[in-house]
């Protein structure tokens, strides 16, 4: 029976308040009702007439109540309009009392909601949703309260939460992720330069560093996560090295120690790697960047086996070498093949972290490798070869090829009775360019990301071109952190390899270009749009530890170097 | 509910379930327009039958008068007005569209039984039109309506009912075109003739 009261719903501006009635507290956050739809595509729900479109949002969470006492959670991942009879496309009402009357009716909004978690009463256990609620019941707003039952930090006993941002509809519900989880697959941080992907990762690093979680490898190519970084119109901005609470479980190594100088940071130590330290798997990775061919790439290997200690620098001498010489003269290399190669290498002769040997026979590898396995995090900072791709990737494989290997001695030691490696998460920016589909199946990257945990070594990817990283690898990237893309291909191959998924596309096309983004994957329950703070006092504050006594202050500064926190805001 | 005593206005000449005729001969202004909401009552059942009038057909005098003084020449305006101003018989359809029941139950749906020949017909108060469209759910009597001009019908009805709803006529208007809307969802072209007709 149609009643005239609930044809006049109260909440339509033009019923006279007067005649308004309450409605109970729930239906305040009412939608409208289930009509349609599938697991795989998502439900579709026709909203009411007093649902402001306007106001919605993809990304968004919407509970739907089921027959039993269970609700199903979803995600908005599309909007949409849609009219009873297709000639009203055609022949639209042409006055407004007809247009007032058409909205809401004839004509309507329609969203569609991917479920992903079924809550089984009060206060449930959220599991992953294998069906859908059935036609006509109720979709509307979920309430804080479920949202902070599946991301809020106090879900699940064993969880490692970290608080990444706040839900998009509800800056006051936060967003948590689950560590453990995290540094226990591969994890990427995606967006299109400008959306502050670096302000996501780096205190995502951070938690992973102060809850001990695992111990983190940053290949710091631009000098961000070290002591300090810039921010909006230049501000300086605080690295991990000056947040107060982990400052003593970072340790900063540079390979450009008058870049450091310049900027005024400390550094541990200042890395040097030896021509007699590189092999050619490490030249290999450069294959791409200095358009190497194979013949070239097995000449290297052939140098290697007939000079092992000291090929590389004979490789790159200007003087007349006998031993090349004999190799040539029997056949064994060519001599226009060597000479390409002297001249491709030998851009290498300007990277002043390289020399003939090493100080002091340092091996920087097994003194990182001692950092990491002791529980200190490492950040690498590259100074000004950070703009220089070949010597960017070079160290980055030089050393992660080495620290995986010696990992790889570690478990297995481990599993014949020793301790287990600590876990290690080994985080690099630009990681299409270790990742390409080319070189992907021989650099120790792409072995990393496809042996998963095996090894307690994983990877923390911070790129652009997430289309440009192999498919397979990206298939085994466990959770993905993306800003806004909007490069088509990009969006797509997010989705590699999550099944299911393809709807997000529109939620992650809405996003705004700062400050927010999309979260899918093994460290959260469910996808979930996430707006995050500013990176600033907020995210200092929670780093910040008692005021130092002076004399921990001076033990401090005779330990770490004095850095300028002061000038840092 | 108490009826409002209402003026008679005619009685039942014949009747069907979905519909009935009652003759009346009233002065021109107080003829029934088409549209409006009107009574009876099944005295057996204790029941109250509403019904929309849709449609009034005005019936030649016995004596040929009219017929007459349709095609004389020369007739004086004195003589058309006495004739205008008798009783003129009229014969108006009603279309059943609800009827309250022995416990004061609304029910917009065809009555139990159509009224009795010579039952007593009234027209409907502000009050009883205020009650009666409490419910909407008679539109799709009228829409489904075969003999009448259910368009103009349910048209009509609803500007009649909207002139008694004190000052909330728009709003009324609209939640009548929200439910036409739902029951014409797919005629849109339908609906739109009748929307112009409510402006």
């Amino acid at each position: 029976m149609t009643r005239l009261d609930d044809v006049l719903d109260p909440r339509n501006p033009v019923v006279p308040a007067s005649r308004a009635r309450p409605f109970p507290q729930r239906a305040l956050d009412r939608l409208g009702m289930v009509v349609g739809g599938s697991l795989n595509d998502g439900v579709r729900i026709k909203l009411d007439r007093g649902t402001f479109i306007e106001g919605l949002a993809v990304g968004s969470y919407v509970t739907i109540d089921g027959q039993t006492d269970c609700r199903f959670l979803g995600l908005i991942t599309d909007i949409a309009l849609d009219t009873t009879d297709p000639t009203l496309a055609r022949t639209p009402p042409q006055d407004a009392l007809s247009a007032e009357i058409f909205r809401g009716t004839a004509a309507f909004g329609v969203i569609t909601v991917k479920p992903m978690l079924k809550l089984e009463g009060e206060g449930g256990e959220a599991r992953p949703v294998k069906t859908v609620p059935t036609h006509f019941t109720v979709a509307r707003r979920s309430s804080p309260e479920e949202i902070e039952q599946v991301f809020g930090a106090a879900r699940g006993k064993d969880a490692r939460p970290y608080e990444i941002g706040a839900s998009l509809d509800d800056d006051k519900v936060r967003i948590s992720l689950d560590l453990e989880r995290l540094v226990e697959r591969s994890s990427a941080v995606f967006g299109r330069s400008g959306t502050g992907k670096t302000f996501l990762a780096l205190p995502l690093l951070a938690s992973v560093i102060r809850q001990d979680v695992a111990s983190a490898l940053i290949f710091d190519m631009h000098n961000d996560y070290g002591y300090t970084l810039k921010g909006d119109g230049n501000k300086k901005l605080k690295g991990l090295k000056s947040l107060a609470a982990i400052a003593d479980k970072v340790s900063v190594v540079t390979l450009d120690q008058v870049s450091s100088q310049t900027r005024k940071t400390g550094y541990e130590f200042i890395l040097k790697i030896g021509y007699g330290q590189i092999e050619p798997e490490d030249i290999e990775m450069l294959k791409s960047v200095l358009s190497l061919s194979d013949i070239q790439i097995n000449t290297l290997f052939v140098l290697k086996r007939r000079y092992p200690s000291d090929w590389f620098a004979r490789m790159l001498s200007d003087e007349e070498d006998d031993g090349i010489r004999e190799l040539i003269d029997a056949g064994k290399i060519m001599e226009g093949t060597f000479m390409a190669i002297q001249r491709k290498v030998g851009r290498m002769r300007k990277f002043g972290f390289m020399g003939e040997s090493a100080p002091d026979g340092q091996d920087a590898v097994i003194r990182i490798v001692e950092m990491l396995t002791r529980g200190k995090s490492v950040v690498v900072e590259f100074g000004r070869y950070g703009n220089d791709l070949p010597a960017y990737i070079f160290v980055a494989n030089y050393l992660t090829r080495r620290i995986h290997q010696r990992y790889v001695e570690l478990k297995e030691a481990a599993e014949g009775g020793g301790p287990d490696p600590r876990k290690l998460v080994i985080a690099v920016e630009e990681a299409h360019k270790f990742l390409e589909p080319e070189i992907a199946g021989q650099t120790i990257f792409g072995t990393i990301a496809r042996e998963l945990r095996k090894y307690n070594v994983t990877l923390l990817i911070v790129d652009q071109r997430p289309s440009q990283i192999d498919a397979e690898i990206m298939s085994q990237i466990g959770t993905r952190i993306t800003c806004a893309l909007s490069d088509d291909r990009d969006i797509s191959a997010v989705f590699s390899g999550v099944s299911g998924s393809a709807q997000l596309r529109g939620v992650l096309a809405g996003l705004e270009s700062k400050q927010q983004a999309l979260i899918l994957g093994h460290a959260v329950p469910m996808p979930v749009v996430i707006q995050t703070a500013e990176y600033g006092d907020a995210i200092y504050a929670q780093y910040a530890v008692a005021e130092l006594t002076p004399a921990q202050a001076k033990a401090r500064k005779n330990v770490f170097g004095s850095g300028d926190d002061e000038a840092l805001v | 509910m108490t009826v409002s005593s209402q003026p008679l206005i005619g009685r039942v000449r014949h009747a069907r379930v979905p519909a009935f005729v009652f003759g009346t001969r009233l002065p021109e202004s107080a003829v029934p327009r088409f549209g409006s909401l009107v009574r009876t009552r099944l005295r057996a059942l204790d029941v109250t039958v509403y019904g929309l009038v849709y449609d009034i057909e005005v019936n030649a005098d016995d004596a040929g008068t009219t017929r007459l003084l349709s095609i004389a020449e020369d007739v004086l305006d004195e003589e058309l007005e006495w004739e205008r101003n008798r009783l003129i018989p009229l014969d108006v359809s009603v279309l059943c569209v609800g009827y309250r029941d022995a416990a004061g139950n609304l029910r917009q749906a065809l009555p139990p039984q159509p009224p009795i020949s010579l039952d007593a017909i009234h027209t409907c108060d502000a009050a009883e039109l205020q009650s009666f469209h409490s419910q909407l759910d008679y539109f799709r009597l009228v829409l489904d309506a075969r003999d009448a001009p259910a368009d103009e019908v349910i048209a009509a009805s609803i500007r009649y009912a909207a002139d008694a709803m004190e000052g909330d006529r728009r709003s009324f208007i609209l939640a009548c075109g929200r439910e036409l809307a739902r029951l014409l969802s797919g005629d849109s072209a339908r609906l739109e003739q009748i929307l112009r007709r409510l402006q």
